[in-house]
């Protein structure tokens, strides 16, 4: 078929079109994204079953299978605290929301989270730092910044792309997620803890430093426990319903380099390998929850 | 060439590149192999010349549509179509030199030729997306760490192609090459 010789005059054409539109600036080339989500859902029939297979064999909790309904348990758990920090930061929220009304401002509506299961077809982008493809796309409502999660509410990253009917998931222990705030908790009864700056280092955990900040009654500074859970607080690059889902927890504290007196802490998401997991629940909010400014409305109802 | 057993095959090794690649992974620098460059190279080392330009970049296009780099910040994917295409039709085109000194119906030929042509194929690419990186391009890129990489992964495929060899050479009749049995492949067409 490709023998003759019109076939072999439009391989050169071929390749000039093909070195054209390697080197044309990105912006110009968008569209092409849309074949890129086709080609995803044409190999997602063979890439699905092996990813999973892959996942099966290889899980993300290396640990021993906990039985369904001790997972079941721990979801419920981690779900209530969530629902719990939640809502005693929207507490302290509606405290400070009583003076704001005193001025005349209105209430948020209260968020609504739609959670769907989809399971992981495949990675995208480098290998040492892969991104999760999902089976789930904009026709289920998954849009950028769709948060995904994983078994106890582990965050495990938002959607970055979406098409049709995949997405793309930045794991946050990935380079480059660029990074979050968080809390790292101080005790299992309060919303408040201690804020830290967290950045993958590419090795499945994530490196910052913290608050530093004293004891008011005794004068001597809060240092974050080894253990400690670490939720993320990031009204600024996060959506609302993202908000306080947990992180991990602290694995060491360490002095900083640059200021001695202060700590960094590492932290490790409660899955060991968050590449690894073979399915997400994704938290569809019905409307835009996009980022909001700083001190607005963080709570969220499920 | 059997163009429609060929598409069948493309599409699972495709599959396996998306499935299976990040499951393969070695090391914190990300060493994995790929399914599809084997296939690739498998026609590379059996196929005529027309038919192998054509092949890597059909294959090319696709893992060009498949490989979407990130944007800094999470702030995206970008899918640029045209670096793997390139990549593989230069790698063919070493691959197309070398054959006809290789003893093609040998597996330790097709895993020889992958990583020969892997390793090109994934410096040029590294290469495409470093100048691409330079220009601006609002992607995630580290060049040197990516080289390194590509070492490590242009071994993995030859070592995965010697093994996809058990699968791939019985092949040869059904896709419609020219069966070499001698022991000198065979002349450059």
């Amino acid at each position: 078929m490709l023998q003759n010789a019109k076939t072999r005059q439009l391989l050169p054409l071929t390749f000039v079109i093909l070195v054209l539109l390697a080197f044309t600036p990105v912006r110009w080339v968008s569209w092409l994204s849309s074949f890129s989500q086709l080609m995803q859902t044409l190999v997602a029939p063979v890439s699905h079953p092996l990813a999973g297979l892959s996942r099966w064999l290889s899980p993300a909790d290396r640990g021993p299978p906990d039985p369904e309904a001790v997972r079941a348990l721990e979801d419920t758990i981690e779900e209530t605290k969530v629902q719990l920090y939640q809502a005693l930061s929207e507490n302290d929220r509606l405290r400070a929301m009583v003076k704001e009304l005193q001025r005349g401002m209105a209430l948020d509506p209260d968020l609504r989270v739609l959670q769907i299961t989809v399971p992981v077809i495949g990675s995208a982008g480098d290998m040492a730092d892969p991104m999760l493809t999902v089976r789930a796309g904009r026709k289920q409502g998954v849009d950028r910044n769709t948060i995904a999660t994983a078994h106890g509410l582990q965050l495990v990253g938002r959607v970055v792309d979406a098409g049709d009917r995949t997405a793309t998931v930045a794991p946050i222990t990935s380079k480059s997620s660029g990074g979050l705030s968080a809390v790292i908790l101080l005790d299992e009864s309060s919303a408040s803890g201690l804020a830290c700056t967290l950045l993958a280092r590419g090795d499945g955990t994530l490196h910052g430093d913290v608050e530093d900040r004293y004891d008011t009654a005794t004068n001597q500074p809060i240092e974050p426990k080894v253990g400690a859970e670490v939720r993320l607080r990031d009204p600024n690059h996060w959506p609302r319903s993202a908000q306080m889902l947990l992180v991990g927890r602290v694995e060491s504290v360490e002095p900083s380099p640059k200021q001695p007196l202060r700590k960094v802490v590492t932290v490790r998401p409660t899955i060991p390998n968050l590449e690894r997991v073979s399915e997400v629940y994704l938290r569809i909010v019905p409307e835009s929850d996009a980022p909001a400014p700083a001190g607005t409305h963080a709570g969220a109802k499920r | 060439m059997n163009w429609l057993l060929f598409v069948v095959i493309a599409w699972l090794f495709l599959g396996l590149e998306q499935g299976l690649r990040d499951a393969f992974a070695l090391g914190a620098l990300g060493f994995a192999p790929s399914f599809a460059f084997v296939l690739m190279a498998f026609v590379a080392m059996s196929a005529p010349r027309t038919t192998v330009f054509w092949t890597a970049a059909a294959l090319g296009v696709c893992l060009d549509l498949l490989f979407r780099l990130p944007m800094p910040q999470s702030t995206g994917m970008v899918t640029i179509v045209g670096p793997h295409a390139i990549a593989y039709a230069l790698a063919a085109q070493l691959i197309l030199s070398m054959r006809a000194l290789m003893m093609r119906r040998n597996p330790l030929t097709l895993g020889f030729l992958a990583f020969v042509g892997a390793l090109l194929a994934l410096i040029i690419l590294n290469g495409i997306y470093t100048i691409r990186d330079a220009a601006g391009a609002p992607i995630e890129w580290q060049p040197k760490r990516q080289l390194v990489a590509a070492m490590g992964s242009a071994l993995y495929t030859g070592v995965l192609a010697l093994v996809l060899a058990f699968v791939l050479l019985p092949l040869t009749g059904a896709l419609g090459f020219p069966d070499h049995k001698s022991r000198w492949g065979g002349q450059r067409r």
